[in-house]
């Protein structure tokens, strides 16, 4: 294995800061914005699990969109494997796409409710150009299906019919379907129970193992954060007031907001 | 021992063919807090509802015992039960978003059910709004009280409700999952405050959650449910260091706590909670237990590891 020093980030982000425009004057000019996140810099490894944890609009799912390319961020560059994202030509976009996929918190409203789970999981295959081939989209479906866990019998039923363990899984298959590099986990067991929460969290650590996928992994709970990353990104009111390896920033933690977190977090 | 507050015996919910609630016996004594702990569709709301007389419609309670405040509930008058209901009991919602009017400022919306129940005027009872709001932690009441709901943070809007529910000085505040929606650092904070006005007050609490560490860190009972049925029930201390039930067992251990081992994988629960046939006979964790045989499937009975402490399952 190489050493830190010469391995290019699968995903990496320099300076950003997005801002929304929240007030116009009447003829449509800025009359005041709001800075979501300032200043934001990270890099994610190959194999590697990024946490970050900050409470609700510390800005931590913005910096998901920007890294998946969901919102375009107001300054500052994201690059792929060392390439601008800015500046790609249509080629390697297309990689880039297909190699950064996303988890989201609500299972079911990121999915069509008229498609069954076939079409869900199949569907990005499709887009990206991968394969049209029915038989063959079936095939990889089956297959990553099995990897995550689901039984056959689920494949034709449509999203409403599946209980909310059942749906994260398949939204884990179909960003799991395309092979890709990385996955932006932008809270993914906040909605399941603790007892699924434990299924869906091994199988993320599973998979990482066997296909060597990095995580970008953004919670606000503590625990699971600490359990998951190798190294954790702590963000409030849109700074990264910590960055650290996952065991050194919660036992020993140097900010006074990451520690009011710990404290208040009732894990122990 | 002390007054019960609440006393029910065998409390059963079904929509139509449907059992929701199956079985569930419980007290609460004056001056504790209660935790009702379990997974979502175990049955904890109906459970609490049923005792407020909240439930939706459609929905058919059985019991051999409800007797809240020491009457019996469901054959007292209604013009009392209201009145009980609206006086001594307080409820402080899960979602703040829908339980407050948002086209209706809070000043006009608050002291509805103060000015129902008390012969005063608006000006009276915006001022006991006023306490209470300071009370219960909101600075600058004035501007609170003009605002809409929306105008306000989580946080706040929380603070509205358990000053609303704390209008008429209740004798029993329940507490239904009154801090998922918001931030761990205001979850303390709400958490503190409702210690706080059972420690002041001594106003009864019940906490309904499904998060056991909070549960553990605030209440001193806590009862722990499964698809509709109470698995284990015991004081906060006998709970945590000698849980019998394997479902309490497994929920203490599939959290992840800030000293695991990152290679341990966490342990899991196999299969999910169960939506139909919930009045089986024999224990109805079995299907996911570790432990599950041959005779899981008798009837369920309590067995006592203490006067306080008892749990469910047939093997231990």
């Amino acid at each position: 294995m190489s050493s830190a020093y010469d391995m290019i980030p699968v995903l990496s982000c320099e300076n950003i800061d997005k801002e929304y425009v929240t007030e116009r004057t009447w003829n449509g000019k800025t009359k005041t914005i709001f800075k979501a996140v300032e200043n934001i810099s990270l890099y994610i490894n190959e194999g590697e699990t990024l946490g970050i944890v900050g409470e609700s609009g510390s800005g931590k799912s913005t910096i998901g969109d920007i890294l998946g390319n969901l919102k375009s961020q107001t300054r500052g560059k994201v690059f792929y494997r060392g390439q601008d994202v800015a500046e790609m030509d249509e080629e390697s976009f297309r990689k880039y796409r297909k190699n950064v996929q996303f988890i989201f918190q609500d299972p079911k409203g990121s999915m069509n409710p008229y498609y069954s789970v076939l079409e869900i999981i199949g569907e990005p295959l499709k887009m990206l150009g991968i394969t049209d081939d029915e038989e063959v989209i079936e095939r990889k479906v089956l297959g990553i299906m099995d990897k995550v866990g689901l039984s056959k019998s689920v494949l034709n039923k449509r999203p409403d019919s599946l209980s909310g363990g059942q749906c994260q899984r398949v939204a884990i298959a179909r960003a799991l379907v395309v092979r890709p590099e990385i996955i932006i986990c932008d809270e993914p067991v906040s909605a399941l129970d603790v007892s699924v929460q434990a299924q869906i969290l091994n199988l993320l650590k599973d998979l990482q193992e066997e296909m060597d996928i990095a995580y970008l992994f953004i919670s606000h709970d503590i625990g699971v954060v600490n359990y998951i990353s190798n190294r954790i990104v702590v963000m409030n009111k849109g700074h990264i007031v910590e960055m650290g390896r996952a065991n050194v920033v919660f036992a020993n933690p140097k900010d006074e907001y990451t520690r009011k977190l710990v404290e208040c977090s009732f894990v122990n | 021992m002390r007054k019960k507050l609440i006393d029910i015996e065998n409390l059963t919910i079904k929509a139509e063919e449907k059992t929701l609630v199956n079985g569930v016996t419980f007290h609460v004594c004056e001056g504790e807090m209660l935790g009702i702990v379990g997974e979502s569709g175990s049955g904890k709301t109906l459970t609490v509802k049923g005792v407020v007389n909240l439930l939706p419609e459609g929905l058919d309670i059985k019991a051999d015992k409800v007797e809240v405040f020491g009457k019996d509930f469901y054959h007292m008058p209604y013009r009392e039960r209201r009145e009980l209901v609206g006086r001594k009991l307080g409820l402080v919602p899960q979602n703040t978003v829908f339980y407050l009017h948002p086209m209706i400022k809070i000043k006009n919306q608050m002291a509805d059910g103060y000015l129902h129940y008390n012969k005063v005027t608006k000006e009276e009872a915006l001022a006991r709004c006023e306490d209470i709001m300071s009370q219960v932690g909101l600075r600058d009441t004035k501007r609170v009280l003009n605002s809409y709901p929306w105008q306000l943070s989580g946080g706040m809007r929380q603070r509205v409700n358990i000053a609303m529910a704390m209008l008429n000085n209740p004798g029993l505040l329940i507490a239904d999952e009154p801090t998922t929606a918001l931030d761990s650092t205001i979850q303390k904070q709400v958490m503190d405050l409702f210690q706080n006005i059972n420690k002041k007050m001594n106003t009864t609490m019940i906490i309904i959650s499904h998060d056991l560490g909070l549960v553990k860190y605030y209440c001193d009972r806590i009862i722990v449910m499964y698809a509709g049925r109470i698995v284990e029930m015991g004081n906060k201390n006998e709970l945590f260091e000698n849980p019998c039930h394997p479902y309490t067992k497994a929920l203490i251990s599939v959290i992840p706590s800030l000293n695991i081992k990152k290679e341990e994988r966490l342990s899991e629960i196999p299969g999910y909670v169960p939506e139909d046939g919930r009045d089986m006979e024999g224990c109805i964790f079995r299907d996911r237990c570790e432990f599950a045989s041959e005779e899981c499937q008798n009837p369920e009975k309590k067995n006592f590891v203490s006067e306080t402490h008892y749990h469910t399952c047939c093997k231990f």
